[in-house]
């Protein structure tokens, strides 16, 4: 967890007595050190010759430590030649590589090690994906942890070579399509987690980010890669430190490897530490989101509707939306009574799906801020969220309050409104009760009132996050269809992920609504230019509200209102991930249709690959976010329907 | 009889005695520190041999698989008396298993990689009536095992190749690195090979499937004469003077090439069913070449007219056969993980 101390490991190539070294490690603050299963040079002979008859183990007995301590503080090394000769065109030694890594395997099992290394130096890595696809699936106590260099070992030994051209930037191999393929062959298990060797120079941005999005349990820092301070202490360049902290926001475990270049070891250690404290962040939507990271908030889970009180309280702490709704209200109240009327006009609001009154309060203090006189009526449909805001009138609020126990759309208003103020938005804007429900409740608004929020925006952009994938196919429910839980969208946290492009604009919506006929029916087709290889897991989406005049809410990450937390973006999951490559333009086409009676949005999403793939076709329900639950007990049945289109032809000209 | 008992425990507790039972106990340990130099035991797997001028015998074992994963060296007057504890002239105990090691003045000083990454230089000595092999330097600066320490031609200098996919050349005279080739080899370096009369020539091989004709003249010193990842090669070895090499690949075939010719090879023979380890030219007699890889088997090619023919074959080791050094023109010493040392009279 962020916050708490980073957990750092110690590397050796080759172990003399494994308690000793494990004492030495710990001496220097290491939580864990990593050892070779065996005997790196110590091949096995499985297949033929007098050797298959040797006697004798073939590594160090499990009495050597006791079994917490293998437990918990040693990760274990899979032998490196064992695993390059699982490719190699000798049948003999690749059936005795096969069989010297299911001994490892099956060891690292019995001593019930945390989590062992495979190192991949190769894009050559079918056959030991396979393996360990079969291994994990059959369930296994350890992770896997596949180390890969971000730097190919080729691009730095290719500068002593006469017969080859070595590329500018030393990173025209790219490492991570090699990890891209064995995870991928390996069906993306969330057992099997990267562990990034870190590089002297480092990639571009774009290149880093990629790689932050990638499911990252621990990162290798070579002693090589350290720098020496005027005082003898190792540390790290900036963009190290940078790169570091971002993986200890990912909560990686780091290990040092390499011969000691400094002092001593606990140096490393002491300096990470160091710098990972410093990191302590004061921003309150990283706070208020420890623990949420790419946690899935699943729109049907009973937890959600009994947590409801709390959930008032939590949201009510948002410490900037309220404070955005009361500097749009104070305007709004400023230029709807003229200086001169203040002691006159009164001045009518309302609030639709008031809750326990947040809005309400802040309406007041607006007023009074404003010098204006206000009244105001609260109308909400949760008789338990009425019961407080009964309380409230009776004991602060009095006559200028009005509590209304209806629904909004039942209602019917004794006066009209000057200004409506509703927080009625979801993750995406409109996916929750707006539009819908605002145009309903715009009967109330006079000629000329003033809506809170006046428009909002969807935002769409592509993401590739292996690890909310994994979460994803894990939501499976057994009562319903396999493959419903990709056919939902997600309030969650984005964290462990890459954006792929920019987020563009998908459906505004503005109040109050003067169309002669209000049609929210929507559809819009967006591109997105890939500008490197990647793989599109989902669509992430956000929203852009304009509340009163600039006075904006936002959670697109360019322009997020800096501490919100009330909405975490919404993720619409693909079935299958998708492959793009450098150069190629991905379409999204959107669709918003309003249904029924009841006014259920639908949103279907294709992702147009290249000429040869099938269509994506993705059937939304739409999810109730949590702090608008009083208002969407009529709005959650969602519609489903499956839809796929054969014709995939369509935009083949893109590419 | 009790007065003289008395004065007997009081003679015992006279200063001169303790005076001289403290002479002996500082004494002894000095003694008994340069017998504690050599170990007890010889690790169970033999990783190496090497012969010197005066015809003695360098064997390196290591411990892979125990509690201790430690390594020994054995200096032995005669081949024939290894692996002996008791009649070997020295041994020293080295912290980590013992890859390879040479000779790098055919003599005294001895060169060794070691699996923990360091290279350590050791000198024999006679002191009084005993041989002393005393630690000269160590120096860590491979990441990972040291699996291959070779001498060049004019033993000026030697190389070092390493699990950690890095080449080092090493100046004979301060030990100090004097080029680091890192990364050499995109994958574990497995096998170097100095040229037989250029000192800046050398091939290596690496699991990355390449052999490497290095040319430390040039700007860009590396040019590949061999690659095949389905059979990668696992040793190679110049053979005589002009451009031809041997390559021990992992199918067990040991095939002649020509650095000018990166086509194909002159010929090759299947000479082991397992991956070829280490091969090693008899230095008498350039066309007779040791071999011996993950198996038990040691082969002598003889390499005639760019034919290879298979010489001698002897399968008396029970385990793999690591180590091969010959003692004379017709005489091989092998070592190999059966704990075992055996003596090849061709």
């Amino acid at each position: 967890m962020a916050g708490t101390r980073v957990s750092c490991g110690l590397d050796y190539c080759n172990v003399y007595e494994l308690s000793n070294s494990l004492q030495d490690a710990s001496r220097a603050g290491y939580d864990f050190i990593s050892v070779p299963l065996a005997h790196p040079r110590f091949t096995r002979e499985h297949v033929e010759g007098k050797a298959k008859l040797r006697d004798g183990a073939f590594t160090r007995s499990d009495l050597l430590l006791s079994s917490s301590e293998w437990n918990s503080l040693i990760v274990g090394r899979v032998t490196t030649a064992a695993v390059l000769n699982l490719e190699c065109g000798v049948s003999s030694l690749r059936l005795n590589s096969e069989e010297t890594l299911a001994q490892e395997l099956t060891f690292a099992a019995h001593l019930g090690l945390p989590a062992l290394t495979i190192p991949l130096t190769t894009d050559r890595c079918v056959n030991l994906a396979r393996i360990i696809h079969n291994k994990v699936v059959q369930g296994v106590c350890y992770q896997v942890w596949v180390r890969v260099p971000m730097q190919a070992p080729e691009e730095s030994a290719g500068h002593y070579r006469s017969d080859k051209k070595v590329s500018e930037d030393g990173f025209e191999i790219d490492t991570w399509t090699w990890w891209n393929k064995f995870h991928s062959i390996a069906n993306i298990q969330k057992k099997i987690g990267l562990m990034i060797e870190v590089s002297a120079d480092l990639p571009d941005q774009s290149v880093v980010d990629r790689w932050l999005g990638e499911p990252i349990r621990c990162a290798v820092l070579p002693t090589s890669i350290w720098l020496t301070n005027k005082k003898g202490f190792p540390v790290l360049s900036r963009s190290h430190q940078l790169f570091v902290r971002s993986l200890n926001k990912l909560h990686a475990q780091f290990i040092i490897s390499g011969p000691l270049r400094h002092q001593h070891y606990k140096f490393y250690q002491q300096y990470l530490e160091h710098i990972t404290r410093q990191q302590m962040e004061l921003d309150p939507l990283t706070d208020f989101a420890r623990g949420y990271e790419d946690y899935l908030q699943c729109p049907l889970q009973p937890l959600m509707d009994n947590l409801e009180s709390q959930t008032y309280e939590v949201f009510e702490k948002d410490p900037i939306k309220y404070e955005e709704y009361e500097r749009a209200m104070f305007l709004a109240i400023s230029d709807r009574v003229p200086e001169e009327e203040r002691d006159t006009k009164e001045i009518v609001l309302m609030v639709v799906g008031a809750g326990r009154g947040p809005l309400v309060r802040r309406a007041l203090a607006a007023a009074k801020r404003a010098q204006a006189r206000l009244k105001v009526y609260a109308v909400e449909k949760n008789p338990n969220a009425v019961v407080t805001l009964q309380a409230q009138q009776d004991e602060d609020w009095g006559t200028k309050v009005t509590v209304v126990s209806c629904d909004m759309r039942d209602w019917d208003a004794p006066e009209k409104a000057d200004i409506l103020v509703s927080e009625l938005l979801g993750s995406f804007g409109d996916n929750e009760l707006s539009p819908e429900c605002l145009d309903g409740a715009q009967k109330f608004l006079k000629e000329g009132g003033i809506s809170i929020p006046y428009s909002y925006t969807s935002y769409l952009s592509p993401l590739q996050s292996p690890k909310l994938y994994n979460e994803i196919r894990n939501c499976r429910e057994k009562d319903k269809h396999f493959l419903a839980h990709f056919e939902t969208p997600y309030v969650v946290y984005l964290h462990n992920k890459k954006e792929l492009a920019a987020p563009q604009p998908l459906f505004t919506f503005t109040h109050p609504n003067t169309d002669g006929v209000i049609d929210n029916k929507r559809y819009k087709a967006l591109q997105f230019q890939i500008t490197e290889d990647n793989v599109i897991h989902g669509l992430a989406g956000y929203f852009e509200a304009k509340l009163y005049k600039d006075v904006m809410l936002s959670i697109k990450p360019d322009t997020h209102s800096r501490g919100m937390f009330s909405w975490f973006p919404i993720l619409f999951p693909l079935r299958e991930p998708v492959p793009v490559r450098t150069g190629e333009i991905m379409e999204v086409q959107f669709w918003r249709s309003a249904l029924d009676a009841h006014m259920t949005p639908d949103v279907r999403t294709f992702l147009n690959e290249r000429q040869n793939s099938t269509y994506m076709t993705l059937d939304a329900h739409m999810t109730p976010d949590h702090e608008q639950d009083s208002l969407s007990g009529n709005l959650t049945d969602s519609y489903n329907t499956t839809w796929i289109d054969p014709d995939s032809q369509l935009c083949s000209t893109h590419f | 009889m009790a007065d003289k008992e008395d004065s007997n425990n009081m003679d015992v507790n006279t200063p001169e005695h303790v005076v001289t039972e403290m002479q002996d106990v500082a004494t002894s340990p000095g003694i008994n520190h340069q017998m504690d130099n050599t170990p007890c035991q010889v690790d169970k797997q033999l990783d190496f041999v090497t012969i010197n001028k005066e015809g003695h015998l360098l064997l390196g074992s290591s411990g892979l698989t125990g509690r201790y994963w430690g390594g020994s060296l054995w200096y032995y007057d005669n081949p024939a008396l290894a692996p002996s504890v008791e009649k070997c002239r020295v041994g020293y105990e080295a912290g980590s298993g013992l890859p390879d090691g040479v000779f790098l003045d055919g003599e005294k000083i001895v060169m060794v990689g070691l699996d923990s990454g360091a290279v350590e230089f050791l000198k024999l000595s006679q002191e009084e009536e005993s041989l002393q092999m005393r630690s000269l330097c160590q120096v860590t600066e491979h990441l990972d095992a040291v699996v291959c320490v070779k001498v060049t031609c004019q033993k000026k200098s030697a190389l070092t190749g390493s699990l950690d996919r890095s080449i080092r050349v090493w100046d004979n005279e301060t030990s100090l690195v004097t080029k680091l080739l890192s990364p050499a080899h995109s994958q574990q370096v497995t096998s170097l090979s100095p040229h037989p009369a250029n000192d800046h020539l050398f091939l290596s091989a690496g699991m990355d499937g390449n052999v490497l004709l290095w040319d430390l003249r040039c700007p860009k010193p590396a040019s590949c004469v061999y690659r095949d990842w389905d059979d990668k090669p696992e040793s190679v070895l110049w053979v005589g003077e002009d451009d031809h090499y041997l390559v021990g690949l992992q199918s067990g075939q040991v095939a002649l090439r020509c650095t000018t010719n990166l086509n194909h090879s002159v010929t090759t023979c299947q000479t082991l069913s397992r991956p070829i380890y280490k091969l090693e030219l008899n230095p008498t007699r350039p066309s007779q070449v040791a071999v011996c890889g993950n198996d038990s088997k040691v082969i002598v090619l003889d390499i005639v007219n760019k034919e290879i023919k298979k010489r001698y074959e002897d399968n008396r080791h029970t385990d793999f056969v690591r180590g091969l050094a010959w003692t004379d023109s017709n005489s091989l010493v092998s070592c190999g993980w059966d704990s075992s040392v055996h003596i090849h009279g061709l």
